[in-house]
């Protein structure tokens, strides 16, 4: 039998065009997480070996719930997405508390204080500019004489 | 009267392809007319299906979980779109696995059985018959599967008269 190509590869549509001009990249990223999600609990429940109905026992919901949550339409409260990591062992959440300060340390060689200024009031000048920036310091000087 | 499988290229990726009915009679595809029949009433809906359709296609391909399954008879891959909650809109579709979509028709689901809506009804039994076709083409070899499965080969002009 011989085997023909479909002359109608790829159809284009101005009125699937238009539409999605019509659909923002915050709505589609929406769109996209919800459906990753979905994608990522469904697995959690494959690799644990579990069917649906394993997964509604475990976290004591009915088998039709947990596919609403698969659906990939579901809008989840952070409670239940913190019980499904719980009970399927995952991450869905990287939280960490990050400072809002970064400490560094600077190290000044001073071969020659100004004459105008002694030991104590140099090191002073030169804390009370740090403190102006987004940086705190420690600040000292070691005198080698 | 005389349809075609077609590929839409807006909407399939490298996750899976995303084919639709056009209808030569009426220069439309099966996606189009249910665009056209609801997007003034349920215009939000249209466009969170047709956001999903993306994602299928370039995302997460045709998973199981993202539809409603066995919406035709055993077998036969005839599924519908999850319907959102608090949503209205149905969208019937053929999966074949999570690489091969072919969305048809559909509309507002107002009652709880197919069989009290006709439209609906006329929807979902045209991909039944579609799913069938295909079927029986791919075992007498006249559609195929691209090397990649992500593709139909072959004949996808179908005619509702060719009925044997």
């Amino acid at each position: 039998m011989t085997r023909t190509m479909n002359s109608r590869k790829s159809y284009n549509s101005t009125v699937i065009d238009d539409l999605l001009r019509e659909i923002t990249s915050d709505e589609l990223s929406g769109t996209e997480k919800r459906m990753l999600l979905a994608a990522r609990i469904d697995d959690a429940i494959k690799i644990k070996g579990w069917r649906k109905q394993d997964f509604a026992k475990a976290i004591g919901k009915k088998p039709s719930e947990i596919s609403k949550w698969l659906s990939g339409t579901h809008n989840f409260t952070v409670d239940t997405l913190f019980d499904i990591e719980r009970i399927l062992d995952i991450h869905l959440f990287k939280l960490e508390c990050k400072p809002d300060t970064t400490y560094k340390t600077y190290v000044y060689s001073v071969t020659n204080i100004p004459s105008q200024y002694n030991q104590q009031n140099w090191l002073s000048l030169m804390n009370n500019k740090l403190s102006k920036s987004s940086y705190k310091a420690k600040s000292s000087i070691n005198t080698q004489n | 009267m005389k349809y075609e499988v077609v590929k839409l290229g807006y909407l399939s990726g490298n996750k899976a392809s995303i084919y639709t009915i056009w209808f030569e009679e009426l220069n439309r595809t099966s996606f189009e007319i249910f665009i056209n029949e609801n997007i003034n009433v349920f215009k939000s809906e249209i466009k969170d299906i047709t956001s999903r359709l993306i994602t299928i296609g370039k995302k997460v391909g045709a998973r199981e979980h993202y539809f409603k399954t066995d919406e035709g008879i055993p077998g036969d891959g005839v599924c519908a779109l999850y319907d959102a909650p608090g949503k209205e809109l149905r969208l019937y579709c053929i999966r074949y696995g999570s690489l091969l979509l072919i969305i048809g028709g559909g509309g507002p689901k107002k009652v709880k059985k197919l069989q009290q809506d006709n439209k609906l009804k006329d929807e979902n039994f045209l991909l039944r018959e579609l799913s069938a076709e295909i079927t029986e083409r791919i075992k007498n070899n006249e559609i195929w599967f691209s090397e990649n499965n992500m593709e139909f080969e072959g004949n996808l002009t179908f005619n509702d008269q060719d009925d044997e």
